[in-house]
């Protein structure tokens, strides 16, 4: 097969002219992220079983998270962590495995506790532009969760990545259809 | 040319191809030089046009958004020409993705926590007096001869690509409100604001089996100013409260599970409930649970609490309220006995469950007496709202200790 040149230089002006926009179109969403609206919060939908915490959901929205003023002296503890390795914000929290529960009867209060040995529950935590990973460590210091963060504009970027993947498949078919025509 | 001589070139020399097999070389190193650019051209032609799909889309949006809002200052132009009062009604139509439209007076005090993102944005945009929900994604606009009414910001939900307003003729202006009152868009509703989240105690009512706004609204201020901040040590030390509230006509994820007769409680989904929740400042959540006396007499559901989060069932004793507070805000463990619920639970950490009497030392006016959650633990008074909210509508001494040193935390 002979390589035709010219069609080979016009492919590759075109996409260099196409990825320039790719750089546009991120430089617009660099913008919109630094624009309005800065009180957000991370909101992490966890689950709890036996000891070990798995993330179910996560999402950044505005809104506000709790000042955290009173916390427990002992429990479970939340650090942001930043690129740059620093401890942005930190608190302690109870795993809510207890419940109190009231019952009236015959204008009697009683009741009970009911203590769970798993548990979804949802944490919601300020947000930082800076934010790296978000970690939960136990009564015992040990790490027992961690997710990274990605910035809203870094999801967007990759857009990209999915034009590649449509162009791999197309790739794909071109290419079977080609041998095929080429056997014939 | 040259390029090509110079290539083919490299490819004999570098690779180790002789001229006779050259021209296979061109094959084997051709073809996958093709599927690559094949590959990557397609890829980018495809972003090329969705990008460029986007493009139309924004400009047909650009488009529509112009319309609404030469459409509106004309009707308010119109409108302020009108006699005093004369009133009209406008129906509009504005981009799908448009949830609400907000009219903020920023050279007038704005409700910070009614629109999540828009005090900040008025802040910004001084200027403009019309803001379109999401906030943070959409462009602001000046709008003339419009009033903005007490309610400040105003945000009006749209329907099905179309907003429907009423304007008063106030002079030569036009008053602007929500033609029918529960298309008002409201994240937050402020019930009781006593400072900065920051330095108060935030305290958010969200709703579970409610049909009406009204109705929630009407409990909430009830459960608040005729419960919560009429028992003390709440009322000496009301200033270090807020209080909000939080309508959504979701359910929050509740249900009423069904463990048996007097077993029955509510369960909540904990992310919708921290999400909504999120709308305010909430340190700490409750949920009320909209109930029929007769209803709960025939299955009755247990009010309860758990972390920072209290459901409560509207068909209870209202001072269920700050039973539950006392639990979810200071750690207090129930006070009345029940053995066959408690025998396992560790109280060596309890707050107001005391192994013996001495543990309510250097307090005066303790009444000692037997039997705190189990029996062989002792509370600090006969009856109190953690023993017995019927027979008492006081924490009593040690508890109202514990929860005055907890509402001095945030007085510091």
């Amino acid at each position: 097969m002979k390589i035709n040149w010219r069609l080979w230089c016009f492919m590759l002006l075109a996409v260099l002219i196409v990825f320039s926009r790719f750089d546009a179109k991120a430089a617009e969403v660099d913008d919109e992220s630094t624009g309005i609206g800065n009180e957000k919060v991370f909101l992490l939908g966890l689950k709890y079983d036996n000891g070990i915490i798995k993330l179910n959901e996560m999402i950044t929205k505005i809104g506000y998270a709790p000042d955290r003023k009173l916390q427990p002296d002992e429990g479970f503890r939340t650090e942001i962590i930043s690129f740059g390795e620093e401890v942005l914000y930190s608190f302690r929290f109870n795993v809510p495995l207890k419940i109190n529960t009231d019952v009236i009867d015959n204008n009697k209060v009683s009741g009970n506790v009911i203590v769970l040995n798993e548990t979804d529950f949802a944490l919601l935590v300020p947000y930082f532009e800076e934010t790296k990973e978000i970690n939960i460590y136990d009564e015992n210091e040990e790490r027992v969760f961690s997710t990274k963060v990605f910035k809203p504009s870094v999801v967007k970027r990759r857009r990209w990545l999915f034009g590649v993947v449509i162009g791999l498949i197309i790739g794909g078919i071109s290419t079977i259809v080609y041998f095929s025509f080429k056997r014939k | 040319m040259g390029l090509k001589t110079g290539f083919q070139r490299f490819c004999r020399l570098r690779l180790g191809l002789s001229r006779k097999k050259s021209k296979k070389a061109q094959l084997s190193l051709g073809l996958p030089v093709v599927i690559i650019l094949v590959v990557v051209f397609s890829g980018a032609l495809i972003f090329f046009v969705m990008g460029r799909l986007a493009d139309i889309n924004l400009l047909v949006k650009e488009k529509e958004l112009g319309n609404f809002v030469t459409s509106l200052n004309n009707v308010l132009k119109k409108q302020s020409a009108e006699s005093y009062d004369n009133a009209d009604l406008v129906t509009l139509s504005l981009p799908e993705d448009i949830s609400s439209v907000c009219f903020a007076d920023g050279s007038k005090e704005i409700d910070r926590f009614a629109k999540r993102g828009l005090a900040s944005r008025v802040m910004v945009d001084k200027t403009q007096n019309l803001f379109l929900s999401p906030i943070e994604d959409n462009p602001s606009f000046r709008l003339n001869n419009i009033e903005v009414g007490e309610i400040n910001p105003l945000c009006v939900k749209t329907r099905q690509g179309k907003i429907s307003l009423k304007l008063t003729n106030k002079g030569k202006n036009a008053l602007v409100e929500a033609k029918d009152a529960f298309d008002k868009d409201v994240d937050c509703v402020s019930v009781v604001y006593n400072g900065e989240p920051e330095e108060k105690i935030d305290v958010v009512f969200l709703n579970y089996g409610y049909t009406k706004e009204e109705e929630f609204a009407k409990d909430v201020n009830d459960y608040v100013n005729s419960f919560f901040l009429n028992i003390e040590p709440f009322k000496a030390k009301g200033n270090n409260f807020n209080f909000f509230r939080v309508y959504r006509e979701g359910s929050l994820g509740c249900t009423i599970k069904k463990a048996g007769i007097l077993q029955n409680f509510i369960s909540c989904d904990s992310f919708s409930v921290k999400n909504a929740a999120s709308e305010c400042p909430n340190d700490y959540i409750f949920i009320l649970t909209d109930r029929g006396k007769i209803e709960d007499f025939v299955e009755p559901v247990r009010s309860s609490a758990f972390s920072n989060i209290a459901k409560i069932n509207t068909a209870d004793e209202k001072f269920v309220l700050v039973h539950e507070f006392g639990h979810t805000f200071s750690d207090l463990d129930d006070e009345y006995v029940d053995e066959g619920y408690y025998g396992g639970e560790d109280f060596s950490d309890s707050i107001n469950c005391k192994a013996s009497c001495g543990g309510f030392d250097g307090v005066d006016g303790i009444e000692c007496e037997e039997g705190c959650s189990v029996g062989k633990l002792y509370r600090s008074s006969k009856d109190s709202i953690m023993r017995d909210y019927y027979k008492s509508k006081e924490f009593m001494v040690w508890n109202t200790k514990v929860i005055e040193e907890k509402i001095g935390e945030y007085e510091d």
